[in-house]
């Protein structure tokens, strides 16, 4: 039985594209207002100038001791530098009693000369005698990075909503899942459930939405699926006017109408509180 | 593992382009015929429903009074309901003129209505009384019912619990409870010596009748599902006897003399027969009667005492208290008798079970550390909540839609007990007004 092995450069060679395709136009930037294309920062690292800690641990410096006790890395945000860390133990000793807290060592730095077991009983002495340091969560803002935000409003010489490559009219791939969640959280705001339903039931309706543009129903939501129930149409007319009081739905974004031009909804009151 | 021929197929340099194209060709196709978005909404946010009730108008300046008389008790009914929200009248921007009319919708939707109930009532020259009513959907702006009733001109507060009734279903999907009256024991005097009447009133607390003059002891009044007609006890000078009365006709018959009967009987469903407990030396055990024939037949033989006993809707089906387990449990059994199966297991003891109209819930009495409360159980004993609790709570009765519950409270002391109603869902506990203290309550089915 004769068997063809399609390596992969054959088949990369087999799906090339065209030779002669007409040459699309180079995708332009996201650009929400007209203006000069700010260039993104740089990401070198760069170690910022940390400030001192002082935590509320009036007795040691309790903080010190924390950072010499574990060789665990700092917080992601900072950057690692390792500072010339010549401290001989007597040294460490001696900050280790003072009060203030001082910039944290780098534990890589870490000298042959430390006597470890030195280190650790002071460190044993410390943790026993201080109470718990406070956490300041203001401190650990301090921390935290102070680059600015990288995504700002877009700017360039003229507006164009469509960040992604192909198409002038393309669209994001999907409806964001931010924007059903909003839509849900406000149905179930607006949404008066039939008190009698026992939420054992089951009892449920899917309504079919068609929405405009604004996010206000194009007409009366119709009911395509329901579990058969005497109380099955006093739910579906509970739904409906969830939806009739609470249009428009402002929080469905207009570029993305094509998604959610057409919605089916499924009520059912499941977590029903009483 | 499969193994099955493998087609004599090579893999030609034109093929893997064909099939290329081929997959790039339904990619493309599944995107463009995009599936319609699903949203799940698993719970939503309970709010009594606004309405608008407009003054309903009068066919002639005499009808006035009563047309006034009928919006303020479908207000009223309306809004004890706890379901719905009338709107102020004050609010209303559009004066409604006439029934035939279509309301101007935006004027109530503005007030935030969504529902509006507009009426008549016209004395007919025959002297019969005319009432009609639409109630109408402000958001979809269109009719959800329209009715029209006669009747005696006396008669024109229960028009006005029919038309309440009729707005009830029409947006809750369940049937109302406002056209029914509650019959309960009337106690005035002081604690040592009260005096117990029994008394009728309809549901609103109006129309308040008695019915015995209070020279007897009475406990425990029934009513019966299909006639106008309660079975009560009555502690006269020799034994308890236990009484069917007509309230239509006051007739009074005695069902029978039993001694030792700590409860009233309650009616089967279809009214044919009584299921009561009878003491028997030091305990007490259920029979059931054939109201016809008079015929008795035992249901429990055990050495407890099984009593309070009331029947499921579908009459398949006995739920009754019984201290067989040390302490009073609430049991069921089959409504000719057998094996019964403990369903309460909860904390403390559980007694007075009564069965609701709607099959699916056991209300009952609870006693634990010292507290009372009335609580609801499904008729497995599964789901057991307690509505209210604290004071001496006892006696619950169940509405005819199943969905409110009435029962009497006695703060103890030098004061007496009163009614309430509570809805199942434990929300809204309202007293009933009643003219003096009042206990014992049983509520009525829907007398339309």
């Amino acid at each position: 039985m004769p068997i063809a092995i399609a390596t992969g450069a054959d088949v990369s060679q087999a799906t090339p594209g065209q030779q002669n395709a007409p040459k699309v136009e180079k995708p332009k930037p996201l650009a929400d207002k007209v203006g000069d294309l700010k260039q993104v920062k740089q990401l070198a690292p760069k170690v910022a100038d940390k400030p001192e800690i002082t935590t509320d641990a009036a007795a040691e410096p309790a903080a010190k001791p924390k950072a010499e006790a574990k060789a665990e890395p700092k917080p992601a945000e900072k950057a690692e530098k390792p500072t010339p860390a010549d401290l001989k133990p007597d040294q460490i000793a001696e900050k280790l009693k003072k009060e203030e807290a001082k910039k944290p060592p780098k534990p890589e730095k870490k000298e042959a000369q430390f006597k470890p077991d030195q280190i650790a009983e002071e460190l044993r002495k410390d943790e026993a005698k201080k109470p718990s340091p406070k956490f300041d969560a203001n401190q650990v803002a301090a921390l935290l990075d102070k680059r600015e935000p990288r995504r700002q409003v877009a700017a360039a010489e003229t507006l164009n909503g469509a960040p992604s490559l192909g198409a002038a009219n393309g669209h994001a791939a999907q409806l964001s899942q931010s924007e059903l969640d909003a839509l849900r959280a406000r149905l179930i705001q607006c949404w008066s459930p039939p008190p009698g339903i026992d939420p054992d039931s089951k009892l449920y309706v899917v309504l079919h939405v068609e929405f405009k543009t604004d996010g206000s129903l194009a007409l009366e939501p119709a009911v395509v699926e329901d579990a058969a129930a005497s109380l099955g149409p006093a739910l579906a007319e509970s739904a409906k006017r969830a939806l009739m009081l609470c249009q428009p739905f402002t929080m469905l974004k207009p570029e993305h109408y094509d998604l959610w031009k057409n919605i089916d909804i499924k009520f059912n009151n499941e977590l029903l509180g009483g | 593992m499969i193994s099955s021929h493998l087609p004599d197929f090579s893999m030609t340099r034109r093929r893997v382009l064909t099939l290329g194209a081929l997959t790039g060709g339904l990619i493309l196709s599944a995107r463009h015929a995009a599936a319609v978005v699903r949203l799940d909404v698993t719970q939503g946010n309970f709010q009594p429903l606004p309405i608008a009730i407009a003054d309903f108008m009068s066919g002639a300046p005499a009808d006035n009074d009563t047309a006034l008389g009928v919006t303020q008790i479908i207000t009223a009914d309306l809004k004890r309901s706890g379901l719905f929200a009338p709107i102020d009248p004050a609010a209303f921007l559009e004066k409604i003129t006439s029934v035939d009319s279509v309301p101007h919708f935006p004027d109530w939707r503005t007030i935030n209505a969504q529902a509006l109930a507009t009426g008549r009532v016209t004395r007919q020259s025959d002297g019969r009384l005319k009432a009609e009513f639409r109630l109408w959907d402000v958001l979809a702006g269109q009719q959800l019912a329209g009715q029209q009733y006669f009747t005696t001109p006396d008669n024109w507060r229960r028009i006005a619990h029919i038309i309440s009734d009729a707005i009830y279903e029409r947006l809750t999907g369940e049937k109302g409870y406002f056209d029914t009256r509650v019959v309960f024991v009337d106690e005035t005097g002081p604690p040592e010596r009260r005096v117990k009447r029994l008394a009728i009133m309809d549901q609103d607390g109006a129309n308040v009748r008695y019915l015995t003059r209070g020279e007897d002891l009475v406990l425990t009044p029934r009513f019966s599902p299909s006639t106008q007609e309660i079975t009560y006890m009555a502690y006269g000078q020799g034994d308890p006897r236990v009484y069917l009365l007509n309230i239509e006709t006051g007739q009074r018959e005695i069902v029978g003399n039993f001694p030792g009967m700590s409860f009233a009987p309650r009616f089967s469903p279809d009214g044919q027969r009584v299921v009561m407990s009878l003491q028997e030396g030091s305990n007490s055990n259920i029979f059931v009667m054939d109201l016809r024939s008079k015929a008795m037949t035992r249901l429990t033989d055990t050495p407890a005492i099984d009593t309070a006993p009331s029947y499921s809707p579908d009459g398949a089906q006995i739920c009754f208290e019984s201290d067989r387990g040390g302490h009073p449990q609430i049991y069921v059994m089959a409504a000719s008798g057998g094996t019964a199966q403990r369903i309460s297991f909860g904390e403390g003891t559980h007694s007075t079970p009564v069965w609701s109209p709607r099959g699916d819930y056991i209300a009952f009495t609870r006693q634990a550390e010292g507290k009372f409360g009335i609580g609801v159980m499904k008729p497995d004993g599964s789901g057991e909540r307690i509505l209210t609790e604290g004071f001496h709570n006892e006696g619950p009765t169940f509405a005819p839609n199943g969905r409110v519950i009435m029962f009497f409270r006695d703060p103890g002391g030098s004061a007496g007990p009163s009614l309430f109603t509570i809805d199942i869902s434990g929300r809204n506990e309202l007293r009933v007004p009643t003219p003096s203290f009042a206990s014992d309550p049983a509520w009525s089915p829907l007398l339309s």
